[in-house]
């Protein structure tokens, strides 16, 4: 007979629920950091002048970026130690 | 060989201490609470949220106030042309702003703009290192686990008796858990008392088990707390932040002009008025940009707090981790210490950072419109 490994409302579900939500949410945000500092260093390399300027638009834009992963780390939190 | 021999040893050794540390010192769990343990409740209007009270993140958010006013009146006491000492390093550190700055927004803007930044980069930073130091999450009162409080059931942890508590490697840990099976069949108040009665018995139950004589089950609430893992500290900044950018924005542009960015349906009444169908379309697509531009503006205070609050608390998180994972090899938990510092300078730039180009967002006159309005002429 076939016996589920889970039923809905085991607690196990929600550390799946957990790692499932910062699993996926870092996927874009990684992808995101890298092309930017990717563009970054292709960007300093052509005009090694503008090095400040580059510098401080890239740690913006990967701080917008890793904004996204945060959340998905906030939720997973939360489910993993609040609810 | 040799070289092959002292790699096998090191890799030995250090599984060898994990494996001691993890039997030996079982140390309580990690503490992750959302928001600020209470130490003194002012005025109790029945209700968790209205209750007026001085969390642990407040007391803190105190000190580091007190800390930075203390060390800019004393670095800016005796002022002189050349400067030595903290002088010198206070006057660095403005400097240093007051360029970036100056170097975004222009020159009148950013001295205009400066006073808040630089506000927010130096006391999110130093609040942020202040909560590396030693006696934070570390020292507290006792406070004896309630049945009510079940988001505290994890963290339950055997206390010696007495005010001052201190987490130490060996506390043990314990985990009331209480069985709410037979509760599922009830409903209303009925279930919340069956509850409430099921969780008594399961402290009950780990206090008989594990507490010895002057010892009880409870939870630590630590006097310091980094003031960014609270979202509330976070949240306040991220309306400070919102309120004197828009502030800005109206001041420099005036009330109308500054809202016309968000109802934006000039362009939709003209078509209207002219019968053009293409016209209107096109204004009500500018009036939708509008309510985006609206919506983005309140947006902008989620992704502020909790930029700031979930990076904190998860560096506080991974601290932790790392400590109790392997207490006995410490060069791992420096390298993390490291780290944490750096996150916690950096978050505080972006923080400032950001509400500079915001803010430098605001006072601009925005293009776009101007351009459409050119180009029908």
């Amino acid at each position: 007979m076939f016996v589920p490994l889970l039923e809905i409302g085991d607690p196990a579900l929600k550390y799946i629920g957990a790692a499932l939500a910062i699993g996926f949410g870092s996927v874009g945000p990684g992808l995101a950091i890298g092309n930017l500092v990717g563009k970054a260093m292709e960007a300093l390399g052509r005009n090694p002048d503008a090095q400040p300027v580059i510098q401080t638009n890239m740690i913006l834009g990967i701080a917008f970026a890793e904004a996204i992963a945060i959340y998905a780390l906030v939720v997973a939190i939360m489910i993993g130690f609040v609810f | 060989m040799n070289r092959r021999l002292i790699i096998a040893g090191a890799t030995i050794l250090t599984l060898a201490s994990v494996f001691v540390s993890l039997f030996l010192f079982r140390p309580p769990k990690p503490v992750v609470d959302i928001k600020g343990e209470s130490l003194i409740t002012i005025a109790n209007l029945g209700s968790d949220i209205l209750d007026v009270k001085i969390t642990n993140t407040l007391f803190t958010a105190w000190v580091a106030m007190a800390l930075l006013l203390a060390f800019w009146l004393f670095a800016t006491r005796r002022k002189e042309m050349v400067p030595t000492g903290l002088q010198n390093l206070a006057e660095a550190i403005i400097e240093a702003i007051l360029n970036f700055v100056t170097g975004i927004a222009g020159e009148k803007n950013g001295r205009r703009f400066f006073p808040l930044i630089a506000t927010f980069f130096i006391y999110i930073a130093f609040a942020n290192w202040l909560s590396l130091t030693p006696l934070f999450n570390a020292i507290g009162v006792f406070e004896p686990l309630g049945a009510e409080e079940k988001e505290y059931h994890s963290r339950a942890i055997v206390f010696k008796d007495g005010a001052v508590s201190l987490i130490m490697p060996g506390a043990e840990a314990v985990e009331p858990k209480a069985d709410l099976k037979p509760c599922e069949t009830l409903a209303g108040e009925d279930k919340l008392h069956c509850e409430e009665n099921a969780r008594e018995v399961a402290i009950e139950e780990a206090a008989h088990d594990k507490v010895g004589k002057g010892e009880k089950v409870g939870i630590l609430a630590p006097y310091l707390r980094g003031i960014s893992t609270d979202l509330m500290t976070t949240l306040s900044f991220a309306i400070m932040s919102a309120v004197f950018v828009e502030y800005w924005g109206i001041s420099s542009l005036g009330l109308f002009r500054y809202t016309s960015k968000f109802f934006n349906v000039r362009r939709m009444l003209r078509g209207i008025i002219s019968f053009n169908i293409g016209e209107f379309f096109n204004g009500f697509i500018e009036a939708m940009v509008g309510v985006l531009e609206l919506v983005a503006e309140f947006a902008r205070l989620i992704s502020f707090s909790f930029r700031l609050f979930g990076n904190m608390l998860a560096g506080e998180i991974l601290l932790l981790v790392m400590t109790f994972l392997v207490p006995l090899v410490p060069v791992i938990v420096v390298i993390f210490y490291l780290l944490e510092m750096f996150v916690g300078a950096i978050q505080a730039f972006v923080f400032g950072a950001l509400t500079l180009v915001f803010a430098v967002l605001a006072v601009s006159h925005h293009g776009p419109e101007e351009h459409a309005e050119d180009g029908h002429h």
